[in-house]
């Protein structure tokens, strides 16, 4: 019995190490930029903004535009900002990049930083099928398709794996089918590990694969950082047969 | 030859292959604020490829030159006094140069080779044009469109994200986003001072990446981790300080880039809002332009943002692969534009076909 009670224990310890793995101390915590350290205390606030601007009457309390001035006037007959289409600043968030399919590009959130200047350089691009068109014909191919990453270097990384696909609909055959996880959301558990790689909208997002919370797998740990699931899933390309069940 | 060529041309047109065209959108539109406030931009093309730009003959699709050559994610942009647009691009691993009263549309050639293109900055008086290739600040002519020299031995730089040159003093401003510092240099390329170290405090930037320089050699920081916006006096002391982190407008969440054009009106880029934002330099906010989407007047993660002499305003629009270019309008440009839509109408109602545009041929993918 008390053997049995120090292996519980055990295993919950280890249980909580996986539930607590965190973004303090990994690459997300900004406070760990060289030069910056004295200078910031907080952690989620370079992701999370915060919604400002509204009272709780739904009122704009700031943020009034002066349209129609010239710049550098004090005075000025002002006009509060409206809720329309074209005026959407106080509404935004990364959901409303919904595509035609109805995808919420979710990987945007990841690629506004990653975009080659505040962070390395990942890209999101028209399909291989999607040649580079006309005006009117390739406006409709962006961001419904496929993402080819290339990498800080720039060393060509094409036909790496995409995203923003949708996971049951745009695959071929051999692929893990998903379920409901909890909250309703759809998930793919690991072949192998048993690893929950969520889906965002039934589609493909950095966010499937990468854990932005989860810093604790760095190259010290000899695993690669803000990956899902243990270090066990980089050992012979785990996390690809974790859902292509034929490879 | 040339005969040959008519022969090849009347072959062509004999088999419907009548070369890659299409009709220009419609955007007129498309103007901020939205009527009935009086319009203060609107926008005026939209440059997916070379196809929105040059004028393709039937000889290049014949002889092989690359038609259709589009941007895939165009982040940094300047654009010079001749008309000359530079774009980088991060996705082809390119810089392009367009103009469009030429109708060219070229790449810069590099010899060192694009590792990582980006921020780019045009200095007219001096005819210099620097470019961000990875860590180092490739410098070209901007008349020769050759390449001169680099700043920066490895290690100098992290990641170079803004440029603003200032001919009055010789100085060329380069803010190193990843290295958390902006730093003044020669314009042959020596280390004169750093401006702002790593930090959040005033006058000190954490991920700082557009700059600008506005006429009286106002030194504008995007300091994208502290979102704000920071002004420099030409000494090096800090002027002004406006912005704050949060969803309303006139806030910032993702800045990445800022213009400022002859009349000191500050445009800024945010790609969490998918806009820029109109502020003066007390940073008064006057109007913003943009949501997110890949329709006309819309942006998914813009990036870089310039503005020419004549106010017209480029915008690079990362992740929907294109160039926005807006113009900004002074009151009787806005009279003009009332006024032809007035006579639209007139005409239409008329019956009249003056103004409706001739049938194109269908587009040829």
């Amino acid at each position: 019995m008390k053997k049995v009670l120090i292996l519980v224990l055990a295993l919950s310890l280890v249980a909580v190490g996986a539930v607590y793995a965190t973004i303090v101390g990994s690459k997300h915590d900004m406070r760990q930029v060289t030069g910056i350290a004295a200078g910031t205390t907080q952690v989620c606030v370079y992701c999370h903004h915060p919604h400002r601007g509204v009272d709780s009457s739904g009122t704009i309390t700031t943020g009034t535009l002066l349209w129609n001035m010239k710049p550098g006037y004090t005075t000025f007959s002002s006009y509060n900002t409206y809720a329309s289409a074209s005026m959407n600043a106080t509404t935004s968030k990364f959901s409303d990049f919904a595509s035609a399919s109805g995808n919420q590009l979710y990987s945007l959130y990841c690629l506004a930083c990653h975009d080659g200047n505040t962070s390395g350089n990942a890209l999101v691009r028209a399909p291989k099928d999607g040649t580079a068109g006309t005006l009117s014909a390739i406006g409709t191919q962006i961001l419904d398709h496929q993402a080819d990453i290339v990498n800080a270097s720039g060393n060509d990384l094409t036909n790496d794996h995409p995203v923003n696909f949708n996971y049951t609909t745009d695959n071929d055959a051999g692929i893990k089918a998903f379920t409901v996880g909890t909250g309703g959301s759809d998930v793919v558990i690991g072949n192998i590990t048993a690893t929950t790689y969520p889906l965002y909208g039934g589609t493909m997002q950095c966010a499937t694969c990468h854990d932005v919370h989860n810093g604790t797998k760095s190259a010290k740990d000899n695993g690669i950082q803000f990956m899902r699931g243990t270090t066990a899933i980089i050992t012979g390309s785990t996390i690809c047969r974790d859902c292509h069940t034929n490879k | 030859m040339k005969k040959h060529l008519f022969l090849l041309a009347g072959l062509l047109a004999l088999i419907g292959c009548s070369g890659p065209q299409y009709k220009p959108p419609d955007l007129s539109g498309y103007v901020w604020p939205r009527p009935p406030e009086k319009a203060r931009v609107k926008l005026e093309k939209v440059i997916y490829t070379d196809l929105d730009v040059r004028r393709i003959r039937s000889s290049d699709l014949l002889f092989g030159e690359d038609v259709g050559f589009g941007f895939w994610k165009p982040t940094g942009i300047a654009v010079d006094n001749n008309g000359n647009i530079y774009v980088s691009d991060t996705g082809r691993l390119k810089v392009f140069v367009l103009n469009l009263k030429n109708r060219s549309f070229a790449q810069l050639n590099n010899p060192n080779g694009w590792s990582l293109p980006g921020a780019l900055g045009v200095d007219d008086e001096d005819r210099l044009l620097a470019a961000a290739n990875n860590n180092l600040v490739d410098i070209f002519d901007l008349d020769t469109k050759q390449y001169k020299f680099t700043i920066g031995a490895a290690g100098d730089f992290k990641r170079p994200a803004g440029f603003a040159f200032d001919p009055e003093r010789k100085r060329l401003y380069i803010a190193d986003s990843q290295g958390q510092c902006v730093k003044a240099y020669t314009l042959d390329g020596k280390y004169i001072s750093t401006i702002a170290g790593p930090g959040t405090k005033p006058g000190q930037v954490f991920f700082p990446l557009g700059l600008s320089l506005d006429k009286e050699g106002r030194l504008y920081v995007v300091d994208s981790m502290n979102w704000r916006v920071q002004i420099f006096n030409p000494d090096g002391t800090l002027l002004k300080v406006f912005g704050e982190h949060g969803d309303a407008p006139g806030m910032f969440v993702r800045p990445k880039d800022i213009a400022v054009n002859k009349d000191g009106f500050l445009l800024v880029t945010d790609a969490a809002f998918g806009n820029f934002q109109v502020f003066d330099i007390k940073g008064n906010l006057y109007l913003y332009i943009g949501t997110p989407g890949k329709g006309f007047g819309q942006f998914t993660l813009p990036e870089g943002i310039a503005v020419g002499d004549d106010d017209k305003v480029y915008v690079a629009d990362s992740m929907n692969s294109r160039i926005q270019i807006f113009q900004l309008l002074t009151d009787s440009d806005y009279k003009a534009m009332e006024a032809a839509k007035g006579a639209t109408v007139a005409n239409a109602a008329a019956g009249g076909a003056a103004t409706a545009e001739k049938a194109q041929p269908a587009g040829k993918k």
